[in-house]
């Protein structure tokens, strides 16, 4: 089930209550190339992908996890291999561009998800030091994020937008010139 | 330990380890949320006020819909679960 781009854009949200249906490897794997097409500073494609779909490891991360709500049958763990940076990076890289790469990605794996019906949250209140022993992530991985992936038990509105005139500047981002 | 428990602990602990670095309302959202969780623990062990803990899920739930968002509705709202666990025998 696949809808135009616009329409996933504005169907996409914040999952925080799943059903149990389970997710296919298949289906996660497309979700993950689509991840894989987002750009990345200087070419690095350092995200690495830890997925857990074992429901007792999920449950594992879950618990070290209070921004995870809903029991997702999934969770994507989003990391930077450090030592591509090392090898091809730069300090930018590791001070902002390997998490600006993560989050692109993720950006594109939930609007994949979207596209399929799927629900899915990005979450960045875990503890890293748990959630990397639970998926034995390696220390030279640093983990910028995690995704919950599931079919959402409801659907729920989008939070309202500012206003465009409010975000949107020409030109220049001097406000008195507006 | 039961699993709910260790659950339960662990959020908590978790919580308290990264809070540090999150918007100053996750704080409240992180204890509505304990509350719930401990609640549910005390009615799957068959807790002889049932029907209390039921109506203070509720208010606590509906106090959270207006955490981080305005700030004297939440105020106002937690009034009631304060209120409800007075009562409570």
């Amino acid at each position: 089930m696949h809808v135009e781009f616009s329409d996933v854009i504005q169907k996409r949200r914040s999952t925080r209550k799943f059903t149990d249906t389970r997710i296919s490897r298949d289906v996660i794997k497309e979700l993950i190339r689509a991840a894989q097409m987002a750009p990345t500073a200087s070419n690095l494609q350092a995200w690495r992908f830890i997925v857990a779909d074992d429901l007792v490891i999920v449950k594992q991360v879950c618990m070290f996890s209070p921004g995870i709500s809903g029991h997702p049958p999934v969770v994507i763990a989003v990391a930077s291999d450090l030592r591509e940076v090392e090898e091809r990076g730069s300090e930018n890289s590791i001070r902002y561009g390997c998490m600006m790469d993560a989050a692109m990605a993720a950006e594109n794996l939930m609007l994949a998800a979207a596209d399929r019906g799927l629900g899915t949250c990005a979450i960045k209140s875990y503890n890293p030091t748990a959630v990397k022993k639970i998926l034995r992530i390696p220390d030279y991985f640093r983990l910028e994020l995690l995704v919950t992936l599931g079919v959402s038990e409801n659907e729920t509105a989008a939070p309202a937008r500012k206003p465009l005139e409010k975000v949107l500047f020409w030109n220049s981002g001097d406000e008195r010139n507006v | 330990m039961c699993e709910d428990e260790k659950e339960l602990l662990a959020y908590l602990v978790t919580s308290a380890a990264g809070l540090s670095g999150e918007p100053a309302y996750y704080g409240q959202l992180r204890l509505l949320d304990a509350a719930g969780k401990y609640i549910r623990i005390l009615q799957k062990n068959g807790n002889q006020n049932a029907e209390e803990l039921e109506q203070i899920q509720r208010s606590l739930l509906e106090a959270r819909k207006c955490c981080g968002k305005n700030e004297s509705e939440f105020s106002e709202r937690m009034q009631k679960p304060v209120l409800q666990l007075l009562d409570l025998q």
